[in-house]
């Protein structure tokens, strides 16, 4: 699909969380891992970073961003650069899961940096440039909780 | 296609470049002269050369705020009220701002650029804020990977803190020194030294600083920080919940408390997975005999292993929240392990009739 506005990639974007809180659901009500289970609850959760983007925004700045046109094609497939892990989801570990998390932040910061590459207006920038900052923030909290080891 | 990606790349390098000539022309064509920093209405004034951040000015006149990133805008933790002089808010800021926070002027020390005259304002605490130079005057491995340091003070050599506050130590990092926070685990009683529990992260720049340290290299660090919540009132429960090095801030909680209040009770709910994770129980236990209010539950979250003794809770820590404490009693909770342990404490506290306002944590 090709982007033509900053609002296209938002909704494709907001689909993206949608689709992977279903899959933390998925998740939860297969596998036996208690430890499994209560990390989807917590990945869920915290998978709205558009919403925490937002809602530093007034509705008429948000409305304004997403009217903003690319000027050049973004060249990203969310249907293929987003997949479930390979692990079936009965098997998935803690680890595991937190690495695919780390991973999905990664896909989604490059797809974010194509966007602030190209000429926008200040403002519609600097609210990429706070998506890129939230999947940053995101990716250390992450790090930090598969440093412990618990689950 | 291809004229796209060749438009997509000319422009990319025309940005680049222009930023890189904006960089230079700033850094050695921009003179801002000399700044005043006012502080707090003036309790606190600083005469600063203009050009570096507010978070370089600031801990170049000693005034320490807190900051883990060493300015890099990717910890939040720099935050100040910029009343006057400031320019606008950047996007490297919002996320780590509410906002509440955005409107009301809070801003990272360490991406608002010092170019004119500034008044800003902090918590009074952290002006008493100072800078220790210290010694490594033991070691030791706790489990596998936290290690026990503890720090003998040379200059200052005292300390005033309260259990539950952090100090920010400076370790060498590739591109000059950074600071990283660590919770204090030694008691406040214990002015001449500083002890700290430090996981070993992989890849982290201080952890692995830190359990390389040997008794008696020199260390930096800054603090005491964090406000400290803990209630006066005897009869107000303490809840302590924390896995791994968020031991640290919780023994350091207990053991004020049992130097103030003999009868207070007090919960500490530790969770770990294995037998190998646990450490502290023996002394705690001792602490037991002495407080008989002190209640100790330990839950390991992997099933125990054949042969292996224990007498503890088995599962994750939340669920012995929810076993063990009475619901509907007035209490405080004091919260430091990973943030899902954190939220799904939370919760529970909840249910047992905890307000947000007596629930306090420390997400590391």
């Amino acid at each position: 699909m090709a982007f033509i506005s900053i609002g296209d990639i938002l909704d494709k974007a907001a689909d993206f969380e949608k689709a992977l809180e279903l899959y933390y659901i998925e998740i939860r009500d297969n596998t036996p891992n208690n430890g499994v289970k209560l990390l989807t609850y917590y990945l869920s959760r915290h998978r709205r970073h558009l919403q925490d983007a937002f809602n530093n925004l007034e509705i008429t700045d948000l409305n304004n961003i997403r009217k903003v046109k690319l000027k050049y094609e973004v060249g990203y497939y969310f249907e293929k650069e987003f997949h479930p892990m390979e692990t079936p989801v009965a098997d998935v570990s803690g680890n595991e899961l937190l690495e695919a998390a780390v991973d999905y932040d990664k896909k989604l910061i490059s797809l974010y940096e194509k966007i602030k590459n190209q000429p926008l207006p200040e403002g519609t920038g600097n609210f990429i440039g706070s998506l890129i900052s939230i999947e940053q923030k995101d990716i250390v909290m992450l790090k930090k909780t598969m440093a412990t080891h618990y689950y | 296609m291809v004229e796209g990606f060749l438009a997509v790349g000319v422009t990319t390098s025309i940005f680049v470049v222009l930023s890189a000539v904006l960089l230079v022309a700033e850094k050695y064509l921009a003179d801002y002269g000399d700044c005043v920093i006012t502080i707090n209405d003036g309790s606190s004034v600083l005469e600063q050369k203009g050009g570096s951040s507010l978070l370089s000015a600031l801990i170049e006149n000693k005034v320490f705020i807190p900051s883990a990133c060493g300015g890099k805008g990717s910890c939040g933790f720099c935050k100040v009220e910029v009343r006057t002089g400031g320019g606008s808010i950047l996007p490297t800021e919002t996320p780590f701002m509410t906002r509440k926070e955005i409107k009301s002027g809070i801003r990272l020390a360490c991406q608002v650029k010092v170019k004119q005259n500034l008044e800003i304002a902090i918590p009074e605490n952290l002006l008493s804020v100072k800078e220790y130079n210290a010694t490594v005057g033991s070691e030791l491995y706790l489990t596998y990977d936290i290690k026990e340091v503890t720090f003998d003070l040379i200059e200052p050599t005292e300390i005033e803190q309260q259990p539950g506050q952090y100090i920010q130590i400076r370790a060498p990092g590739p591109d000059g020194p950074i600071f990283r926070a660590y919770s204090i685990s030694s008691p406040a009683y214990e002015k001449n030294k500083v002890q700290l529990m430090v996981r070993l992260i992989p890849g982290g720049i201080a952890s692995t600083y830190i359990h390389g340290l040997k008794v008696g290299d020199k260390v930096m660090f800054t603090g005491p920080y964090g406000e400290f919540e803990l209630s006066e009132d005897e009869a107000t429960d303490i809840v302590c919940v924390g896995g791994g090095a968020g031991m640290a801030p919780i023994s350091s909680i207990i053991h004020y408390v049992y130097s103030k209040w003999a009868n207070r009770r007090v919960y500490l709910f530790f969770g770990c997975r294995t037998t190998k994770d646990v450490f502290y129980l023996d002394e705690f236990k001792k602490l037991r005999e002495k407080y008989p209010n002190f209640k100790i539950i330990y839950a390991l979250s992997d099933p125990i292993e054949e042969g292996e003794e224990w007498d503890g809770d088995t599962g994750f820590i939340h669920l012995s929240v929810d076993k063990h404490l009475e619901s509907g009693k007035k209490s405080q909770a004091f919260l430091c392990g990973p943030p899902p342990m954190i939220e799904a404490v939370t919760d529970v506290l909840g249910e047992k009739g905890l307000k947000p306002e007596d629930i306090f944590y420390d997400k590391f």
